[in-house]
Parts: C-alpha cells; structure tokens; sequence
C-alpha cells in the first residue's frame, strides 16, 4: 500500500457529496463572518472609550450562519472585577508545564459566543478577533513525548446545563474497562475520574479527570465552572495505554489548580436553547 | 471588473477546480456526507472571509491545510461536553466496526478501511499521501515531531496495508 495507491484509492471514492461547490451559500456566510468581525471591532472601541456600543447585529439568512445579535445593554466588554485576557492562555500553559513539563503545547482556543447549529441546537463559536470580555471556553492540547495528547478544557457553564450529579457515561458491556468515579473534594467541589475511555470507535484509549463546582453567580446568574483534563494514546488495549498516559494523581492535581477555571462572563451571547437562554431568564 | 468583483471571481474559481480533491479529503477525514459538507463549508466560508490575505500566497495550500486542521480541531472539541448542550453525558460512539464491514462491497473497501484508522492517522493520511505534503509541512500543520508524523504514518500505513486482500486471490 503506496502512496499512489492511496491516492488513486481516494479519488475513486464515491463520497455523495455534489460535484459542483455551492458557492452561493459559502460566499454569504463568508460575508456574514467578515461582518461579524467588523462587529467585534466595533465593541472592542467602544470599550476603549468606556461607552457602551451598539454593534451591528448579524442576522440570522434561513437557518445557516451565525445568530449573534448581542443586547446593547451587555455589549460592554468591561466586567467589573474580571481581569481576563489572553494572559489566561499563557498561565494555563504555565500550570499544566509546572506538573507536566515535558508538555508540549500544540493547540489554544477560546469560544466568546454560541451560534445557531442546525434546527435545534447551538454550538460554541469564537469571533475573530476573540472577544475576550466574553470568552467563557478555553481550551488547550498537548503532545507529550511518550505519542500521547493532552487535553485541558476550562468553562463555564450556565446552570441549566450540567447536572452536578450525572457525570459518568452509561455502562455499556462493549466498554468492560472502562470505571467512573464521583466524589467531593474536602472544598465541595465533584471531581469525575473516568479511567479506560474508548474514543471514536477505534484503538484510543484515555482518562478524563473532570472537576465541577457552582459558580458563586456574581453575575446574578447560576453558574458551573467544568476544568477538564484528558489523556489520550493510540494503543490497542487500555493496559497498553495506561503505561504510557500520565498517571491520575498528576491529571487530578492538574484539574483542581484553581489557575484553570475561568472567571464568569457577565452574558454569553447567542446562547439560547429552547426556553433557556443565559443570562437566566427570571 | 471592479476589485471585489476580480476577487471574488479569482476565489470561485479556485474552489471549483480544487473542489474534487477537496470534497474526497473531507469525505475521507469525516466519514460522512454530511460531515464532509459541514466541514467544507465552514473551511472555505472561513477562506473567503479572509480572502484578501489568502490569496496573496498559496490559496489551494491553505485550504488544504484548513480543512485538516478544522477536522482536528472538531474532533478534539468532541472530547468536552460542549457541542450540543445537554444535562446528559454525551452519547458513546456505537461500536459499529463489524457492522460497518458487513455491508461494505469492495469498491468502499478503502473508505471503509480510512474510517477504521484513527482521526489523527486519518489526518496525516489525507496531508502525507492524499495532498502530498512533506513529513516536515504534516508535522508543523498537525503541530508535531516529524518522528511522530513518521511513526503515525507507518501505522496507518500498516493498517491499510493488513486490510489489503493478498496479491493474486482477487
């Protein structure tokens, strides 16, 4: 199996897809996101001069782009008592390299809003440039030396979202290895540990040490503050994958630093599912 | 032509030519019709936003490179409760392999085989062998060691390869 082979392969597949772009639709969306980052300039300045802006609101075309019509009441990008920036990135780096430090940093992402995907549901976005005022996602991958990946996730969640209670996967006999554990730490936060994962169906194994608390609602509004931790290792077996994972003592003491959790947004545009919408609707 | 009207003339005309090559790549990273879709959708929606930027040194180069990286980039986000809201963890991916291979005929064979490895394996497949990068160019798209590009690469590569009917039984 060559390369030609490969490739010859490749372009024999029928994919169902068209055989002609639809470009009609890729150019409006385009400019929808050429709009939006224009938008984000725009609230961006209007913090600089401490007045509160009333961006341009991006509509919705039939139900593909983004929803991002921001109230001019929130659209302010200063949060009193939320020092946050894209210092954040370089401190969480900072954390997981002082446990970890063979880590090797090789992704950094935020998410400021949420748009409309699909039907039913929205999905985390993030404006170009971020709007960090904002941001309420943050996450990071790393290689590690041994082939393995790490991967920390710091949000924050409004309320009506996660359950504090129903964290583990459903037991399913096609995972026999895989175990879940729920606790309380001594400061009342649940820490999840889930050894054994399968990911994608394929040989990759890991372990996701996840850490939940209620935010203490700043805002006026209910809050969970989630750092995730997850190890991942292509090997055929969760044995195999174990050796070479690091251990659950150093994951779990990476989750509980109080370094990743991020501090809550005053507002989370464009988050709206259902009947619930954040901030909470009274 | 006024200069927006050339520009945008000079982007539709680079996706319709690169769009054969392009479609099959995100097929093969997806597994899905739709995904695939979604995915390029998203990618060159993205290019055209910055457009003016792109175009100024190799646009099939970085569409490429884009679709790769949005894939990756989806595919690590799956790993957190984020994608669709819910109070529930989010659902286990069926352990479908043996089904999968049960209704395959062999002109899917390869398909089938691509959607076997991992997404990572899958990733560098598409890059090293499909869009013909270098170990370098892979391992600095993918943010890795060339040795891990190298490694990576000859394991899918075996996985393939053991997947292949024996020369002559056919």
């Amino acid at each position: 199996m060559n390369a030609t082979v490969i490739k010859d392969g490749i372009d024999r597949i029928d994919t169902g897809l068209p055989d002609h772009p639809d470009l009609g639709r890729v150019l409006a969306r385009g400019r929808r996101l050429r709009r939006g980052r224009q938008a984000g300039l725009g609230v961006g300045l209007a913090a600089l001069v401490a007045a509160v802006a009333l961006p341009v609101g991006l509509l919705a075309n039939g139900d593909d782009g983004p929803v991002l019509a921001p109230d001019p009441a929130t659209a302010s990008s200063s949060v009193p008592g939320r020092e946050f920036g894209p210092g954040f990135g370089d401190a969480m780096t900072a954390t997981v390299t002082a446990l970890l430090p063979e880590a090797q940093r090789i992704a950094d992402s935020q998410r400021d809003h949420y748009e409309k995907n699909g039907a039913c549901c929205t999905t985390p976005a993030v404006n170009d440039p971020v709007d960090y005022a904002h941001v309420f996602s943050w996450s990071q991958a790393f290689d590690m030396p041994s082939g393995a990946q790490l991967f920390v996730d710091s949000m924050q969640y409004p309320a009506q979202l996660v359950s504090l209670d129903h964290q583990c996967p459903e037991a399913s006999p096609s995972y026999p290895e895989q175990t879940c554990d729920v606790s309380k730490t001594a400061d009342g936060r649940t820490l999840v540990v889930i050894l054994g994962e399968q990911f994608d169906n394929t040989p990759q194994w890991g372990l996701s040490i996840r850490v939940l608390a209620a935010a203490p609602g700043t805002h006026g509004m209910l809050a969970t503050t989630s750092v995730s931790v997850t190890g991942a290792e292509d090997a055929a077996t969760w044995a195999v994958a174990r050796e070479t994972l690091p251990d659950v003592d150093t994951l779990t003491q990476l989750a509980l630093d109080p370094n990743l959790v991020i501090p809550e947004p005053e507002t989370i545009p464009g988050f709206k599912v259902g009947n619930l919408s954040y901030p909470a609707l009274p | 032509m006024s200069g927006r009207g050339a520009a945008d003339a000079e982007f539709e005309q680079l996706v319709r030519a690169s769009w054969p090559t392009l479609s099959r790549a995100a097929y093969v990273l997806t597994g899905s019709t739709h995904d695939a879709e979604d995915l390029l959708q998203g990618v060159l929606a993205r290019t055209y936003a910055r457009w003016s930027r792109v175009r100024r040194d190799d646009p099939v180069a970085y569409i490429r490179r884009a679709l790769v990286n949005a894939y990756v980039d989806q595919w690590r986000r799956r790993r957190v409760i984020s994608e669709q809201p819910t109070d529930q963890p989010p659902e286990r991916p069926a352990p479908a392999e043996a089904d999968r291979l049960a209704r395959v005929d062999d002109r899917e064979d390869l398909a089938v085989r691509l959607a076997l490895l991992s997404p990572r394996e899958r990733a560098m497949v598409v890059l090293r062998y499909y869009f013909d990068r270098s170990e370098a160019e892979v391992a600095q798209v993918l943010g890795c060691s060339v040795g891990t590009v190298k490694s990576t690469c000859s394991r899918a590569l075996g996985r393939l390869r053991v997947a292949e009917p024996q020369e002559g039984k056919r």
